[in-house]
C-alpha cells in the first residue's frame, strides 16, 4: 500500500520543505521506493536536492497541465554528497557512502508553476486532478511525499486531495498555534469534501527548543486537545539543516552526525509506526 | 468590581482549543474521519467512492446535530450543520435546524437569512415560513 503524506502548513518556512526532503531522503535510504512531489513555485525541495528548476525540462508544471504524463515528468534523484563541506571525519564518510540510494525519484517544479495558482480557472474537479494521477500511477512507489507552497490555493489544496497523511510541521510559538488551528480546520473541510481518507497524522514541533515555557504549554495544549499519539518528536534548530540545501543533499549525506539527522530519523521512525 | 475580572480574563492564555472553537472546528478527537484501505482503481470507481463517502458523512454529521440540538448544545450543533453545510449547500433539513441554533443563541439576523433561503429553494416550506413568523414575532 502506497503512504501518501504531505507536510502542510499555509505558514511559511515552519521547515515543510526541510522536514518533506530529509524524510524522503530517510525513507529511501531505508530501502523504500519514494517519490517526492514538489508542488512549490518556489521549487526549493527541488534545489535541495541539486535539480534545477529548468521550465524548459519536465517538471510538475507539464504534468498539471496535462501536457505531459506521470512517467515523462518523475526523475531519479542522484545524490552527490560533496566531501568536505563541513567538519567530516572519517566515520561520516562511511555513513555517506550507506546513504547513497537509488531509490528516490522527484517531479520536480518550477518557475512557472505559479501560473497554475495565477489562472486557476476554478471549474470543479481541478482539485482532484493531483490525486487522480498520483492515485493511478505511482502504486509502485512506499511513499509519496508531497511538498506544497505556503498559501491555501489550488496547489495546497490539490496536495490535500491528493494526500491520506496530513502532518503539520510547526515552530512552538502563539502564533503558529493560530495557523494550526486554521490548518486543522482545513484539513477537516477537505476531509469532509474531496478527500474523506485525509487524516492529520501528527503535529512535528519544529526549530524546537524544550527550555522556553511556550514550548511546554503549546505540546501540552496539543497533547490535551489532540491526544498524545498525535505530537511528533520534534526538531531541534540546527544550523547543518539550514546549509545542507546549498550542498544539494540531504542531512543524512551532509551530516549524518548532528543532531538535525538524529531528529529526523527518529521522525523517520514515528511516522514509519503511525499507522492505525 | 468586573474590571477586575476583565482583567484576569485578559492574563488568560489563549489555547489550542479556544482557537479550534473560535473557529467552530469539532473537537478533534470525534471529528467523523475514517481511514479504510479500499482500492483507489480507476478515474470513475474513484469518483464513486467519493460521492457515496460523502453521503455517509453528511448523514452522520446531521444526526450529530439533531443530537447536540436535542440536548439544547445550540452552539455544537450550529458548528455541526454549518460543516454540512460547507460540502452540501442547499441542506434544506440542516438549515432549517440551523436557524433554530442560531435563532436559541439570539442570532435571529442571521436564522430569518437563512430560511428566507429556504423559501427561495422551497417557497412553500412550512416550517420555514412557521419559524419566521416565530422569529419576527420575538424580535
Ligand atoms: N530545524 C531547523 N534548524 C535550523 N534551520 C532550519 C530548520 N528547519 C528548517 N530550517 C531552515 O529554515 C528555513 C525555512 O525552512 P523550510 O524551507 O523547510 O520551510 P518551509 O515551510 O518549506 O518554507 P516555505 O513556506 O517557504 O515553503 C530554511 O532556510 C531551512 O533551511
Ligand atoms: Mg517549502
Amino acid at each position: 500500500m502506497t503512504r501518501y503524506i504531505v507536510f502542510a502548513n499555509r505558514k511559511g518556512g515552519c521547515g515543510k520543505t526541510t522536514t518533506a526532503v530529509n524524510i524522503a531522503c530517510i525513507f529511501s535510504i531505508k530501502n523504500k521506493k519514494v517519490l517526492l512531489v514538489d508542488l512549490d513555485p518556489q521549487a526549493h525541495a527541488t534545489l535541495s536536492l541539486r535539480i534545477n528548476p529548468d521550465p524548459e525540462k519536465p517538471n510538475i508544471y507539464n504534468l498539471l497541465d496535462k501536457k505531459a504524463s506521470f512517467k515523462e515528468v518523475i526523475q531519479q534523484v542522484i545524490t552527490t554528497p560533496k566531501i568536505n563541506c563541513h567538519s567530516i571525519t572519517n566515520k561520516n564518510d562511511e555513513k555517506r557512502e550507506k546513504s547513497r540510494s537509488k531509490n528516490l525519484y522527484i517531479i520536480p517544479s518550477s518557475r512557472n508553476l505559479s501560473v497554475v495558482e495565477m489562472n486557476a480557472p476554478r471549474f470543479s474537479g481541478d482539485e482532484l486532478y493531483l490525486a487522480e494521477i498520483l492515485h493511478n500511477n505511482a502504486s509502485e512507489f512506499d511513499y509519496v511525499i508531497i511538498d506544497p507552497p505556503p498559501s491555501v490555493g489550488i496547489l495546497s489544496v490539490s496536495a490535500l486531495v491528493a494526500a491520506k497523511e496530513a502532518y503539520i510541521p510547526m515552530p512552538m510559538h502563539f502564533l503558529a498555534m493560530e495557523g494550526l488551528a486554521e490548518m486543522t480546520r482545513l484539513i477537516y473541510q477537505i476531509n469532509a469534501t474531496w478527500n474523506p481518507e485525509l487524516k492529520l497524522c501528527g503535529i512535528i514541533p519544529t526549530f524546537y527548543n524544550k527550555n522556553t515555557r511556550i514550548t511546554k504549554e503549546i505540546a501540552s495544549d496539543i497533547v490535551n486537545t489532540f491526544g498524545t499519539g498525535r505530537l511528533a518528536p520534534p526538531i531541534r534548530q540546527n544550523v547543518a539543516l539550514a546549509e545542507a540545501p546549498g550542498h544539494g543533499c540531504s542531512i543524512f549525506e551532509y551530516a549524518p552526525d548532528s543532531i538535525g539527522a538524529e531528529d529526523y530519523e527518529t521522525l523517520a521512525m514515528f511516522i514509519e509506526n503511525n499507522v492505525k | 468590581m468586573s474590571e477586575k475580572t476583565d482583567n484576569r480574563e485578559f492574563l488568560k492564555r489563549t489555547t489550542l482549543q479556544d482557537l479550534l472553537n473560535q473557529k467552530n472546528v469539532l473537537t478533534p478527537l470525534d471529528n467523523p474521519q475514517k481511514r479504510e484501505n479500499s482500492h483507489i482503481g480507476g478515474k470513475n470507481s474513484f469518483l464513486e467512492e467519493k460521492t457515496s463517502k460523502l453521503e455517509e458523512i453528511s448523514l452522520f454529521i446531521f444526526k450529530r446535530g439533531v443530537n447536540e440540538l436535542k440536548q439544547e448544545k445550540y452552539c455544537c450543533a450550529s458548528a455541526l450543520f454549518e460543516t454540512l453545510l460547507t460540502f452540501e449547500p442547499d441542506h434544506i433539513k440542516a438549515k432549517l435546524n440551523l436557524a433554530v441554533a442560531l435563532s436559541q443563541v439570539g442570532n435571529n439576523k442571521k436564522a430569518l437569512a437563512i430560511l428566507e433561503s429556504v423559501l427561495e429553494q422551497e417557497p412553500d416550506n412550512e416550517v420555514a415560513i412557521q419559524n419566521i413568523k416565530i422569529i419576527e414575532e420575538s424580535i
